[in-house]
């Protein structure tokens, strides 16, 4: 394949001859003999045509995380390597190794389908292009927050063993009261200093830590059209998702997640890592391209539809929508404790829209707030210091 | 370097009117076809089309001419003054393309260029200013140099055959 370069000098070439007549002069002719002999240059040197191929560690990152991608080329002459994540320009002779960091500064799933090499002799008049087949993958997990402790607990618990403290009394950690010994009462429970006191048997009773089911639901749904916004909003909110289920999958609870973005989107309460993975697996894929128009109800049903009631419902949504207070409402009727984490990007823009929606959000989180725990989050802070402060 | 291979390009438009200045219309005409190809070339950053790239630096080449049309095109001098700014806008051609386009320009891509202009000078002079370009042995010599280049070029195609993967 012959360059844009090659063609234009030939052209210059017949030109500048065509030019000697028209001017009635030799000089033209002189003037064009230097592109005739860099054409011949590059015939005589042709280069090697270029070959690549790159390694690098599979394993997951973390957004921000830097790696490091070693690109093997092969060949004689310039070139421009591009894949899914990467580009490299430059010359090689023969042989190059090129590392290359590069920082992972988007979650998502980052899927290596096709490599297209391009190359170019030395002169630039002979060029080659290929789309090479590429596999491979990289996973880039959304970058999570930690969390020691989070103070919000569900206010309902299932009867199974957890972390969560409960109303109920019985097997537990916690001190909480002290009664009369009934028979059937451990030997250990029995306070032996309350008892020498009132000379009668006293047992501890302890507070019972039970685990509660929690569901994520993340509201990803488009309505900005501005790239900036959405993304900012986007990156915040399945942070947040990924912090929370995180921290939920240390403790002894079970996890879930509804996704609402340009379809909806669940996985079932789970257990431990398989929870945080499943979760962590599904939020990469997370992203709406389009102005949504997909209503808040369908959220709703799955939860009510898929989850236990006295579910733990985390909504981590910017509140933009106007069906979503309505919607809230039906879920607290239906015994659901809820939790809303607002992300927001307080003052960012001072046009009228910006204005109108921000204070529709206001309104709405003030209505919120009358029968649901609310964290309004200036998404500048990081969201373990605004649920640091909050119980 | 991509902001030094304008340098260049600077220089050789500047430089055309002053070999103009002895004919009032050689210099009007240099003046205008050298802002013809200042047009161009704002056109060209605004659009950034390679082949606006390549058709602005024509008309600095025809700037050229019309500045060295009062010049007698046979003198070696003339063809000195002539070539040295053909280098000046080659090496334009050259780093601003590579620079551009692959962040980097080999020595060797320069060296070649470099070396196109005293080869152009030599063969300018081996066909005109020596008898050599004339009558028989003239003629062999051209026909000679036509079948080695041929013969390069047939070379060079089959070699890219074989790089083939």
């Amino acid at each position: 394949m012959r360059t844009l370069q090659y063609y234009a000098f030939i052209v210059y070439f017949a030109l500048l001859i065509f030019l000697s007549f028209v001017f009635i002069s030799p000089l033209p002719i002189f003037l064009s003999l230097p592109f005739l002999w860099l054409i011949v240059f590059s015939e005589f040197r042709v280069g090697r045509k270029i070959d690549a191929d790159r390694e690098y560690e599979e394993k997951r990152y973390m957004e921000g995380n830097v790696t490091n991608f070693k690109y093997e080329i092969q060949g004689k002459g310039y070139y421009i390597i591009r894949d899914s994540l990467n580009e490299l320009r430059g010359y090689c002779h023969d042989r190059c190794v090129i590392n290359k960091k590069t920082v992972l500064s988007q979650f998502g799933k980052i899927s290596f389908k096709y490599m297209e090499i391009y190359f170019e002799d030395f002169l630039g008049m002979i060029a080659d292009y290929k789309k090479k087949k590429d596999s491979g993958e990289l996973r880039v997990y959304p970058r999570i927050e930690y969390m020691r402790k989070l103070r919000i607990k569900p206010r309902k618990t299932r009867n199974l063993l957890g972390d969560y403290p409960s109303r109920r009394k019985g097997r537990g950690l916690e001190f909480t009261d002290i009664r009369e010994y009934v028979p059937g009462d451990e030997m250990r429970r029995v306070n032996w200093k309350a008892s020498a006191r009132r000379n009668e048997l006293i047992v501890n009773e302890y507070e019972s830590e039970r685990t509660g089911d929690t569901v994520i639901l993340l509201d990803v749904r488009r309505f900005y059209k501005g790239e900036e916004e959405y993304e900012k909003l986007l990156k915040a909110s399945v942070r947040a998702a990924a912090t929370i289920a995180t921290y939920l999958s240390r403790t002894r609870s079970r996890v879930g997640i509804v996704l609402l973005g340009e379809s909806v989107d669940w996985i079932y309460p789970t257990y431990g890592k398989r929870a945080m993975y499943l979760i962590l697996d599904r939020l990469l894929y997370v992203r709406s391209r389009e102005i949504s128009h997909l209503s808040f109800d369908y959220g709703k049903f799955i939860v009510s539809r898929f989850f236990p009631p006295n579910s733990f419902v985390i909504l981590i949504s910017p509140l933009l929508s106007w069906d979503i207070d309505d919607a809230i409402v039906e879920l607290l009727a239906k015994n659901y404790d809820i939790l809303v984490i607002s992300p927001t990007l307080v003052g960012e823009k001072k046009d009228l829209a910006s204005q109108i929606l921000r204070m529709e959000r206001e309104v709405r989180l003030r209505r919120l707030r009358v029968y649901a725990r609310v964290v309004d989050w200036d998404i500048s802070y990081p969201l373990t210091s605004v649920l640091r402060v909050i119980r | 370097m991509k902001r030094y291979a304008w340098i260049p390009l600077g220089i050789y438009l500047a430089s055309l009117p002053f070999f103009a200045i002895e004919s009032l219309r050689i210099f009007l005409l240099t003046l205008m076809s050298v802002g013809i190809t200042l047009g161009i070339i704002i056109l060209y950053l605004i659009i950034q089309d390679e082949l606006l790239f390549y058709i602005y630096n024509f008309a600095a080449i025809v700037s050229l001419i019309v500045s060295l049309e009062n010049f007698n095109p046979y003198s070696l001098f003339t063809l000195l003054i002539g070539y040295s700014l053909l280098l000046l806008l080659l090496l334009h051609i050259y780093l601003y393309r590579f620079t551009q386009k692959f962040g980097v320009i080999r020595r060797d891509t320069l060296i070649y260029v470099i070396l196109s202009i005293p080869l152009s000078y030599a063969s300018v002079y081996l066909f005109l200013s020596m008898s050599v370009g004339y009558g028989f042995w003239g003629a062999a010599l051209l026909l000679s140099l036509i079948l080695v280049l041929l013969y390069f070029l047939i070379r060079s195609k089959s070699e890219k055959s074989s790089n083939a993967p």
